[in-house]
């Protein structure tokens, strides 16, 4: 029994040893920080690259600090036990602060544009960091300003509103308590009116929080210092808005970013900035969320494996994967008849497909795992879009960038995509159209036989091959 | 030992005119260049390789008259020599850019090829040529592949793969035409004709039913109107029967070919030559004809092949940007003179080609080169292959075995096919 005991103890010592060493993050590990997915910087103007790539002409010095934000960042991951994303700008301060420069926000956001610039870090790291920079900078800024109005505070009173300001009758120390976590457990638990609908429930309780904030300091619950704090996150933060945290998006990354590459790294990346921009390409004109953003907001580690793995079934079934041998599929139907002697009697029809079938099997079958896959619990909640595929499949490395000109192709066959000429045509031979009927008769028969006629010839000249109807195919 | 002394000097004066006939000179002749539109001019140029026996005989080609095997001498008449040193120019350019620029070990190893002229015979199997009375042939170019008589023929005898140009006669094409409405004023109406049909029964319409509500109101001017939108569809149709029977107006009255004056035909018959290795040429079919046609337009450096030349051919163009689209039919032996195969070739060229300037741009590698993905498509060919299933199958074969980026490379090939109407 003893000897049991001991044998169980070592197990555990080792179970806890393995599952510690996972845990920890090595500076090795944050080599996948390295931007290899978004060849544009979208984060910030090009006028702004300009300005900073002459700052910093020293290599030297942008390896130090490239070397110093990626040791602030493995400090945080590893030892952080509550992940307070504030805490890597206070670290990377502090160590950029030893050189004995005077180290401000506007420093720091130089650097870190800097380190997107070199690549160091990619958009959704910059972008991050960035709003982390500005929100330790103000509340730095805060405190400073009101240091000698921390008093008096009337935090022994039990009520409600006592309650749900408990977390910030002194301010989070952001090594233990998180102010960003905090804050967002005091927006979970602000009460509302009346239940907002779910895509404005976010922005009414950040909408309702400024008057509990007001009745708060005149409570005293809270200090006017946290006071204020409170109101720049919830007016100003991009942290509070933004919808990834910086752990999230490590450990997502680290699961999934080139999972699916070749072992040997991408030699093919010669001009890196001049690849396909894709991962880059804003959803909207007015929206400032690129594909590979969404992605990571949109979708967890397994979830993105998933959509990657849709795309690499694909490829193989269309015998485009290198490592895979695909062949010609069949389509195979077995029958039994019964003859004239009342014997039942079996023969089998095959049909071998031609590669344009294949192809156009492969993309079909495509479209099919996308909707089983949209309807598991997993995917429950969430539109799985094709440019969602693509990005997983790039970002777990499965596909290069140079593909994603002929793979955004694939889903033409159910979504096609219209040329800027099309839609310039169509719009205006519908104005045209509309406009016969203003014309006075005779002349409508003719000008709208005249446009029927033109748009008969444009039809004919950009008729696309997809929409040809060719009877020797079966899955077209 | 007078014995001796006179088989030496036999032996020394036969090896010296072997050596003489071993030896290659460079002649100059007159060959047709092509010009602007129809136009050509006689231009002279050197012909290399030639033996130094003043006839059209050099280390690769022999050009013969008829079914004879005597070489074709400088001295033979005017019209004659001109198209030996025709041919035998156009085929040394053709032998030059298979090998230099397609880099064809095979074509490298090729012996003398012999050239037919003015063969009126058609090719026979068992007996290398048929009885010219029997079948007669003008107009026409053709590759015939090596064979022998079968074991039981009282003459035996075996011919390596030949050319042969046929002589030029002028058919009248016209009067062998029926029309079907193959011409641009029936296609026309034809897609006129349903719009403007539709909106005189929809105005037929409009005004009987505002005659049978409002009689009154409708009357003068309803007999007027139902009067013009009958007539209208009556012209309409009319128009588009009578149109059915204007092809001839659209044709050439005579149809005549001067093969061996064309320089795109020799290319395209030396390019069957040097596909022979898998793809025979024992008949016309639409692969192989694409892929020969395909290389003559690299030689030529030509959009449209096979276009008229002033007094030496009428011939139908092929187009290798053609528009046309995917169709069974087009796999039919009586097709392959389509151009259909060669557009499909020149979209997959121009595909890969796109996708080497991006990648080059980058500072990668090409993709991988065009011709060489074309003609090693070659090699999972034979003279069966047909569009839809062994084309595409061997280009995407190919392309995994050289490409740089196998899933760019195939997934190309795939949307160049389905531009071209596969799906």
């Amino acid at each position: 029994m003893n000897k049991f005991f001991k044998k169980l103890l070592l197990l555990l010592a080792l179970v806890m040893a393995s599952i510690s060493s996972y845990a920890q993050v090595t500076f090795d590990d944050l080599k996948i920080l390295k931007n290899n997915k978004e060849p544009t910087i979208s984060a910030f103007s090009q006028k702004d690259q300009e300005a900073i790539k002459g700052s910093f002409p020293d290599p030297d010095y942008r390896r130090t600090v490239r070397n110093k934000l990626y040791l602030s960042i493995m400090e945080f991951l590893n030892n952080d036990y509550s992940k307070c994303e504030m805490s890597i700008v206070n670290r990377f301060v502090d160590k950029i602060n030893i050189t004995g420069l005077t180290v401000n926000q506007t420093y720091i956001e130089k650097l870190l544009k800097m380190l997107r610039i070199d690549n160091a870090i990619d958009d959704i790291a910059y972008k991050m960091l960035s709003a982390i920079n500005q929100d330790y900078f103000t509340l730095s800024e805060i405190e400073q300003k009101y240091t000698d109005t921390n008093l008096n505070l009337n935090s022994n009173r039990p009520s409600e509103l006592s309650e749900l300001y408990e977390s910030f009758k002194k301010w989070p120390n952001e090594t233990t308590e998180c102010a960003y976590g905090r804050f967002i457990d005091l927006l979970e638990n602000v009460p509302l009116s009346k239940k907002p609908k779910k895509k404005k429930v976010f922005k009414t309780r950040l909408k309702t929080l400024a008057s509990y904030n007001k009745q708060a300091l005149k409570a005293s619950i809270i200090s006017p210092a946290s006071y204020h704090k409170l109101e720049y996150l919830r007016r100003h933060s991009n942290v509070i808005r933004g919808e990834l945290w910086f752990a999230d998006y490590f450990q997502t990354m680290q699961t999934v970013k080139d999972s699916n590459a070749n072992d040997q790294p991408d030699n093919s990346i010669y001009q890196f900035e001049k690849e396909n921009n894709f991962s880059s390409e804003h959803l909207k004109r007015l929206n400032k969320i690129s594909v590979r953003e969404l992605l990571y907001i949109k979708y967890n580690a397994q979830q993105i494996s998933q959509l990657a793995e849709v795309l690499i079934k694909a490829s193989r079934r269309m015998g485009s994967d290198p490592n895979v041998e695909a062949y010609l599929p069949t389509i195979t139907q077995e029958f039994t008849i019964i003859n004239d002697q009342g014997e039942k009697e079996n023969y089998v029809e095959t049909l071998k497909l031609t590669p344009l079938e294949q192809y156009n099997y492969a993309r079909k079958r495509m479209r099919k795992d996308i909707l089983d896959l949209q309807v598991t619990e997993e995917f429950r909640s969430t539109d799985i879009y094709y440019r969602d595929i693509v990005m997983a499949a790039l970002e777990t490395g499965y596909i290069t960038f140079e593909e994603i000109s002929v793979v955004v192709q694939y889903d033409d066959l159910w979504n096609p995509t219209k040329t800027k000429f099309e839609k310039v045509m169509n719009f205006i031979f519908g104005v045209a159209n509309v406009g016969t009927f203003f014309v006075p008769p005779p002349f409508n028969i003719v000008s709208s036989i005249a446009l029927t006629v033109v748009e008969g010839v444009i039809d004919q000249k950009h008729k696309n091959g997809a929409d040809n109807d060719n009877p020797a195919t079966i899955i077209d | 030992m007078i014995i001796l002394q006179q088989l030496l000097i036999s032996l020394f004066i036969l090896s010296l005119s072997a050596l003489a006939n071993d030896k290659l000179c460079i002649v100059e002749k007159k060959v047709l260049i092509r010009g602007k539109k129809d136009q050509y001019a006689l231009v002279n140029k050197k012909l290399k390789d030639l033996y130094c026996s003043k006839k059209f005989e050099g280390k690769y080609f022999k050009i013969v008259k008829g079914t004879s095997d005597e070489a074709i001498s400088f001295n033979e008449d005017e019209k004659l020599t001109l198209k030996a040193a025709n041919v035998y120019y156009h085929l040394t350019l053709a032998r030059d850019f298979w090998i230099n620029t397609i880099k064809s070990d095979y074509v490298k190893q090729l012996k003398q090829i012999t050239i037919r002229l003015e063969i009126t015979n058609s090719y026979s199997e068992l007996r290398h040529f048929k009885n010219e009375k029997l079948e007669e042939n003008f107009n026409n170019a053709w590759t015939i592949p090596a064979g022998n008589t079968p074991h039981f023929a009282p003459v035996q005898k075996s011919w390596d793969q030949e050319v042969w140009f046929s002589p030029i006669k002028k058919l009248a094409t016209r009067d062998t035409i029926e029309s079907s409405g193959k011409n641009p004023i029936h296609e026309g109406l034809v897609a006129i004709k349903e719009p403007i049909v539709d909106f005189n029964k929809n105005s037929l319409l409009f005004d009987s039913l505002g005659f049978i509500a409002y009689p009154n109101q409708y009357q003068s001017s309803y007999l007027a109107s139902a009067i013009t939108n009958v007539g209208v569809i009556a012209v309409v149709y009319g128009l588009v029967e009578t149109s059915k029977h204007i092809d001839k107006w659209f044709i050439d009255k005579y149809y005549f070919i001067d093969t061996a004056m064309v320089p795109d035909i020799i290319y395209h018959e030396y390019s069957h030559i040097a596909l022979s290795d898998t793809m025979k040429p024992v008949h016309s079919v639409p692969v192989i004809e694409g892929m020969a046609d395909y290389f003559a337009s690299l030689i030529a450096n030509r959009d449209k092949m096979y276009s008229k030349i002033k007094g030496i051919s009428n011939n139908k163009v092929r187009n290798r940007k053609s528009r046309k689209f995917y169709h069974p039919y087009l796999e039919e032996d009586w097709n392959s003179e389509s151009d259909f195969t060669l557009s499909v070739l020149w979209k997959v060229r121009n595909s890969i080609a796109a996708e080497n300037k991006k990648r080059t741009e980058l500072g990668r590698n090409e993709l991988i080169d065009p011709s060489k993905l074309i003609h090693h498509a070659h090699l999972h060919m034979n003279e069966e292959a047909d569009i839809i299933n062994d084309l595409p199958k061997a280009l995407i074969d190919t392309c995994k075995e050289y490409c740089e980026n196998v899933r760019l490379g195939t997934s190309a090939i795939y949307q160049s096919f389905e531009k071209k109407g596969f799906n």
